[in-house]
């Protein structure tokens, strides 16, 4: 009788966390067009998409049949739009791979869990909040760890450091930028501001782009405490979403970390600003050099770089990866829609999906 | 700066960010290598991380394609460059050097006098 009822509990947990991610991914894809640099995504998705899943639920369930827990699964990703992002993929492969419907919701209810375990808040962002640090850390960053801003010319030069890192980033992962990004927050902070902060991990992947120009940094983080002027939204692929005035002429007080040395000399983020350029500049040259065939293997090599650190702790070599190659050598890019859907035909479509 | 209403609305887009601008079109395809200044409003085809630096330095951004959550949108909202996107051919509408002003929050190009 008792297992009964928890199995009632159970089923009622995931139906809610279902219904919860479809709403999600209606809204989030009603907007996202899955842009078209370097190729749409939803084009050439098809090539590799099978062959993720694949390889993805073997070593998520290798981890968890020796010992793994999820909490452990999700530190391994180390970020939790890292995860919520795969969605994408993982829903197309399941589709292709004739997933049953049970199996393929055992599954992202797992997925879901492992998110969770990397947030202090919802996994879903309803609220608009990406909240993955809880009160005491921030209320420790906002009292100890910030900087005063000086003048208006330090906003800009801190937010086009903000930008060039994204453009960075952008180039080395192309849509999985989520592999070096997290944006969380916003946080309130006691005096009515808010906290946003912008971390950018895995900066220097040598292994991914062996012959760009990368710079010398592993990770860089931005917190900036904005004046209530600012309003700003983060959904759960962390997408940022400005509903009020701009960020620079609102920046109260900011901290940079580069590899965790804290930086408050302008002048030194101007030279990061410089490296950021110079790596930029080279890489489009390169990027302009690769063929279509060229791209779309990157782009899988890209999405399997999200999973390396579960296959090297599983020790477990992805099988279906080395199918990939002769999909794209045999495959073509689809024509698909520009348009951007009403969220009542995505949610038709995520009910066959999912 | 002229009165809007004064100004006859040749283009529109949907809002990315916000602010008032006004300079001259710049389509960056046909002039690789020109140095974009505050003064050029950039119009571009669609979001490609290969023209962040260039968005960087423009006073604003028309985009032809692509959500408000394209990479250069995104880039620009950071920045506070006014932005707007899915302006339909505003790359045959707008000439190269044309004076306009562009209304980022209203989404709307318009002729300047």
């Amino acid at each position: 009788m008792n297992k009964d009822k928890s199995l009632e509990v159970n089923n009622i947990n995931m139906v809610d966390s279902i219904v919860q991610l479809k709403q999600c991914l209606a809204g989030i894809w009603s907007v996202d067009d899955k842009h078209d640099w370097p190729v749409k995504l939803n084009a050439v998705s098809h090539l590799f998409a099978k062959e993720f899943y694949e390889d993805f639920s073997i070593v998520f369930y290798e981890l968890l049949e020796h010992g793994g827990s999820l909490d452990e699964i999700g530190r391994l990703f180390g970020n939790p739009s890292k995860i919520f992002r795969c969605f994408d993929l993982l829903l197309k492969g399941m589709y292709q791979k004739k997933i049953s419907t049970v199996r393929k919701q055992m599954f992202i209810q797992d997925i879901l869990q492992c998110i969770q375990t990397l947030k202090s808040g919802s996994i879903f962002n309803e609220d608009g909040r990406n909240i993955i640090w809880n009160e005491e850390q921030v209320k420790y960053l906002c009292e100890k760890g910030l900087t005063k801003l000086d003048n208006l010319q330090d906003s800009e030069v801190l937010h086009c450091l903000i930008g060039l890192i994204k453009a960075y980033i952008e180039m080395l992962y192309f849509r999985c930028y989520d592999i070096s990004q997290e944006i969380h927050g916003p946080y309130p902070e006691q005096n009515k501001n808010i906290l946003l902060i912008r971390e950018f991990n895995h900066l220097s992947p040598f292994t991914l782009w062996e012959n760009w120009r990368l710079i010398p940094y592993k990770t860089i983080k931005i917190f900036m405490l904005y004046d209530r002027k600012v309003n700003v939204s983060v959904d759960s692929y962390n997408h940022l979403y400005q509903n009020g005035s701009p960020f620079t002429p609102h920046l109260v007080s900011f901290r940079i970390e580069v590899d965790g040395c804290v930086i408050n000399d302008i002048g030194k983020v101007r030279g990061i600003i410089d490296e950021l350029k110079n790596c930029i500049q080279y890489n489009a040259g390169c990027f302009r050099d690769m063929n279509w065939e060229q791209i779309i293997s990157k782009y899988k090599d890209i999405f399997y770089y999200k999973l390396s650190p579960l296959f090297k702790q599983a020790e477990f070599n992805p099988a279906a990866y080395y199918n990939i190659e002769h999909n794209i050598k045999n495959g073509t890019e689809l024509k698909v829609s520009n348009m951007f859907f009403e969220k009542e035909k995505i949610r038709l479509l995520l009910n066959l999906l999912i | 700066m002229q009165n809007m209403e004064e100004l006859k609305e040749i283009c529109r887009g949907i809002s990315v960010s916000t602010g008032i601008v006004h300079g001259r079109i710049l389509k960056l395809g046909e002039n690789n290598g020109h140095a974009v200044t505050k003064n050029d409003i950039l119009v571009l085809e669609s979001s490609n991380p290969l023209y962040a630096i260039e968005v960087m330095s423009a006073g604003g951004v028309i985009m032809e394609r692509g959500g408000r959550l394209a990479h250069l949108c995104v880039i620009a909202l950071e920045m506070g460059i006014p932005c707007i996107t899915q302006a339909e051919k505003a790359g045959e509408i707008l000439m190269e050097g044309q004076a306009i002003v562009l209304d980022a929050a209203e989404g709307v190009v318009y002729e300047q006098r």
